[in-house]
């Protein structure tokens, strides 16, 4: 066995993050993509709890801590009780149909490998795949935002997307608390700022719809 | 919608490029790689094209197409183990794909011999117009159902043992170190797993639509059985489907002088393996019977029936089709081909192929009728084909002008020519 | 003598296929009526069935013609072949060197070819309906089984079944991401192939909401029978490949002594048991999704065996 079963559990939990991102984007109803991204956030903290405890390192729980209560917990059910109170259109409108969209994962998947492996050529095997991993669900998160047209589909994207930054930095064997206090700061920010955005852009246009579109949902062709 | 015609033409120049391409990029394994994963795509884009399409022929060479993608496959990746010094796993590739030549050979014209059969015999191409020919012509429906078993990579047949071959060739690949490779022999495979399966949905349709059922039009209700030459012929090539496919290994072994002289190695002996069957690699690798699961199916097929026919029921009794209980007596009412690859044409053909339907539906009380109309587009066709086959057209024009010339005007052709040789070989250094 | 228990062994599993089958399906009913509330048919109703159909004569329409009346027999055969060659409690099976897990994936296939055929042959609009849309699912699941193939025989370094299931008992294996996946990915693809929800209903008589259903709706009497069982077979199959695949502990190695394979067995029913526990779950907890939902399902898996076969493929080089 390569690096023995306790990398091996690691490596697993970074492709279960993998895995959560390709669910997320296969979503097109808003709950069910706010309980995908509870889960993204639940195995991200497993994920961090584990590098804790192999590279024994403490504060790393509190990051673990951070991720489950915050992301797994408070910002999905405040999500949820911000689309009851706008009355946001709960069908997630696509750009790209189910299908090209988990063929582009696809292809970003393999271009993160590729560029990861190249790029870090003398490290550790496991080590390079679980920060091409991270890169994966970087770039999973930015698809989804790209993809989604419904504004609180780009906030869980821009969500996922911090994830697989924090799932890089705690791989990589170190990430003092205060790199994980400021992104944490900066994501609250961030929170705050598109909240007051969505409430604006309601009152103004009456819709969070990002193409403020509201057709008749006909048959697909 | 390209005619057959064109779809020959078209095949007919792609092969020469194919083998020019390969032959001038022998340093670059990945370019031949691309070359097997383009024409693996086309393989898929045209069992799509094949398989919601029109009339009973022209669908034939948009499916040899998507066969040959698979005999391509199979000697892109000969050619990439080759550039990497791989030399067993190149005679393995190699020889899947001209398995697959031979297998297509034999298949393929029997198709297009039933095909022949059921034209003499109705006088109709369109399978729209068809159907019941499994009552009027019972011969010529068993050995289609063969060839469409065989070329949908069916075990026992012939078409499985190839295909089985190329994918042994894919699950050595990850051994070749080039990375460009790397990503697209994963997405070969899959896109031949897709090809294959379009492929066996394809020829339920043309199966289904052709000869089972009720029939559609007068023609086909009278219909009558061919000739015995025809049908000895469809008998010979069907019975050597199922001998390709429980005897692989002769087959085999009979390509391996080929294999060795193009690539410098062979697969390992196949005559001598216990029981006949085929070990491409290693025995502890993997391994193929096709005579005992031959046997081994008409076995418990056969007991099944004695079991159940002696100690159970072997009672029949006719009736009207049951139908849920409203059974329509208008053979129009069954499944047409257009309808049966509807929900295909649906998934794969609004990205592939722009597959759009259009409904008119009259009013109540209005009298015309109601209509779908289905419209697609090759898009290959139109991006690639489309403009170089305008571009010869347009050259084609213009050069029709020397059918015209005089005389004199012929003979300066020819001393401009012969002053334009000699200066060259006055400048050439 | 090795020949000969190695034999018996053969048998007995090929017994033991055709028996159990029934009595999973039956399992499954009454795990699924429980969870709803109900009593639930007996645990043995399945065997009634297929002996009242047995017994009863075939009403055939009078348009059907010799394929629709072989291919029952066809399909059985088939569908049986392939599930004598998936180790259920013992590897190292007599006669899986000849045909490898690709031929079960495609024997699979010929059943379901034939199958529909035989809903095409009655020139009803049920039995079109069936075929098309069984054909669209076959043309997704197919693929992503392959996927799951290469999957699996990168990481074993065979496609023969027996071989699979011994190193994936050995411990050389650990914990890959590839096989999460790609168990991820054949769940998905067991529960299209067997028609079950959210894929397909095999309790609805409702005609537009079924697939396999609508293409066996005109056979009867031993025809039927020989159908469902080969489908009860089918789901067993399934459910002893994710058995042998990623649960593989409980699976007696070739050599073992013959007391083992007492406990072999046991542990196998262990397994089917949990399987359709969990399958009836499943099945209770979760809407039927509408037709053209199921090809992104499908999609899905077929993405994620690709997935995992790119890992598999990058992963080499490391």
């Amino acid at each position: 066995m390569r690096g023995g079963l306790s990398f091996d559990i690691a490596h697993l939990l970074a492709g279960s993050l993998v895995l959560v991102s390709f669910l997320q984007l296969y979503q097109d109803r808003l709950y069910a993509l706010l309980n995908m991204f509870a889960l993204h956030a639940l195995v991200l903290a497993l994920s961090v709890a584990w590098q804790a405890y192999i590279q024994d390192a403490p504060h790393l729980y509190v990051t673990a801590g951070i991720a489950l209560v915050f992301k797994a917990i408070i910002i999905p059910v405040s999500l949820h009780r911000i689309i009851v109170r706008l009355g946001i259109h709960r069908e997630i409108e696509k750009v790209v149909g189910v299908g090209p969209a988990m063929l582009l994962g696809m292809g970003l998947v393999a271009l993160s490998m590729v560029v990861m492996l190249r790029v870090t050529a003398e490290a550790d095997p496991l080590a390079r795949e679980d920060i091409a991993f991270a890169l994966s669900v970087v770039l999973l998160g930015l698809l989804m935002m790209v993809t989604r047209r419904n504004a609180v589909s780009q906030v869980v994207g821009f969500m996922s997307l911090e994830n697989g930054l924090v799932l890089a930095a705690t791989g990589a064997k170190g990430m003092p608390l205060v790199v994980e206090i400021s992104i944490a700061f900066s994501i609250l920010i961030a929170f705050i700022v598109i909240g007051i955005f969505l409430f604006r852009i309601r009152e103004r246009f009456d819709s969070v719809d990002m193409q403020a579109l509201d057709r008749f949902r006909g048959e697909r062709r | 919608m390209p005619e057959l015609r064109e779809v020959v033409i078209v095949s007919a120049v792609r092969t020469p490029m194919i083998s020019a391409s390969m032959m001038s990029q022998r340093d670059f394994a990945a370019s031949r790689g691309s070359v097997s994963i383009v024409f693996s795509l086309a393989g898929f884009l045209y069992f799509g094209l094949g398989i919601v399409s029109g009339p009973l022929a022209d669908r034939w060479g948009s499916r040899s197409l998507a066969l040959i993608g698979m005999i391509l496959t199979g000697l892109g990746l000969a050619l990439a183990f080759r550039a990497h010094g791989m030399a067993l796993a190149a005679a393995l590739a190699l020889t899947a794909g001209l398995l697959h030549v031979f297998n297509h050979s034999i298949f393929k014209s029997l198709l297009f011999f039933g095909a022949g059969a059921v034209l003499a015999s109705t006088g109709e191409r369109d399978m729209e117009r068809l159907g019941g020919l499994i009552h009027r012509m019972p011969q010529t429906a068993f050995v289609f159902l063969v060839g469409c078993a065989a070329i949908s990579a069916l075990p026992p047949l012939n078409g499985f043992v190839s295909e089985w071959l190329t994918f042994q060739a894919i699950l050595l690949s990850p051994q070749i170190p080039s990375w460009g490779l790397k990503l697209l022999v994963p997405a070969v495979g899959a896109l031949l797993a897709l090809s294959a399966a379009l492929a066996a949905a394809c020829f339920v349709k043309a199966f289904g639509v052709t000869f089972l059922g009720r029939a559609r039009t007068p023609a086909a209700e009278h219909a009558g059985e061919t000739d015995r030459f025809s049908l000895a012929a469809m008998f010979f090539l069907a019975a050597l489907c199922l001998v390709a496919g429980i005897l692989p290994g002769f087959f085999i072994d009979a390509l391996a002088p080929v294999v060795q002289s193009l690539v410098g190695a062979r697969m390992p002996v196949q005559s001598g393996v216990d029981w006949l069957s085929i070990v491409p690699i290693a025995e502890s690798r993997s391994s193929y019977n096709g005579l005992l699961v031959f046997l081994f199916m008409l076995l418990s097929g056969a007991l099944a029936a004695w079991a159940i026919h002696r100690l159970a029921s072997d009672k029949v009794r006719r009736a009207p089709p049951w139908d849920c209980g409203y059974p329509d007596a208008s053979p129009a009412t069954q499944y047409t081909a257009s309808s049966f690859a509807q929900p295909i044409r649906r998934v794969f053909g609004t990205v592939v192929f722009r597959a759009r339907e259009q409904v008119d539906m009259p009013p109540p009380g209005a009298l015309q009728p109601a209509r779908l109309t289905v419209e697609m587009r090759d898009l290959v066709w139109d991006a690639l084909y489309a403009p170089i086959a305008g571009g010869v057209g347009f050259a084609a024009d213009r050069l029709n002008h020397l059918q015209f010339l005089t005389i004199r005007q012929f003979l300066s052709l020819v001393f401009a020519a012969l002053v334009l040789l000699l200066l060259v070989l006055a400048i050439w250094p | 003598m090795a020949v000969i228990l190695d034999l018996v062994v053969q048998g007995l599993q090929m017994l033991l296929v055709l028996a159990l089958a029934p009595l999973l399906t039956g399992f499954v009913r009454k795990v699924k009526a429980r969870l709803l509330l109900r009593q639930g048919p007996p645990l043995i109703q399945p065997y009634r069935d297929l002996a009242r159909l047995m017994r009863k004569e075939v009403v055939l329409a009078e348009n059907a013609s010799w394929l629709f009346r072989v291919s029952p027999y066809f399909i059985f055969a088939a569908t049986w072949v392939a599930a004598s060659l998936v180790p259920t409690f013992r590897t190292g099976l007599l006669f899986s060197w000849s045909a490898d897990f690709i031929v079960i994936i495609a024997l699979l296939g010929s059943a379901r070819f034939f199958l529909a055929l035989a809903g095409l042959d009655v020139g009803t609009s049920f039995g079109g309906i069936g075929s098309s849309r069984e054909m669209m699912i076959a043309s997704l699941a197919e693929p992503a089984m392959i996927m799951i193939v290469f999957t699996v025989a990168l990481v074993a370094g065979s496609t023969q079944l027996s071989t699979m299931a011994t190193f994936l008992v050995s411990s050389e294996v650990g914990l890959r991401v590839s096989l999460g996946l790609a168990l991820f990915a054949l769940i998905m693809v067991a529960i299209a192939e067997n028609a079950r929800i959210p894929v397909d209903n095999p309790a609805t008589h409702l005609e537009l909401t079924m697939v396999h259903e609508a293409m066996v709706l005109e056979y009867s009497g031993r025809h039927l029978a020989l159908i469902e069982l080969s489908a009860s077979m089918k789901l067993l199959l399934y459910v002893s490949l994710i058995a042998c695949l990623f649960v593989p502990w409980g699976l007696v190695s070739s050599g073992g002594a013959v007391a083992l394979l007492a406990i072999g067995v046991v542990a196998y029913i262990a397994k089917l048991a949990a399987g359709g526990f969990l399958l009836a779950l499943f099945e209770t907890s979760i809407a039927k999704m509408r037709v053209f939902r199921v090809p992104e399902f499908l999609g899905a898996a077929l993405m994620l065996g690709l997935l995992a076969t790119l890992l598999l493929f990058v992963s080499r080089s490391l």
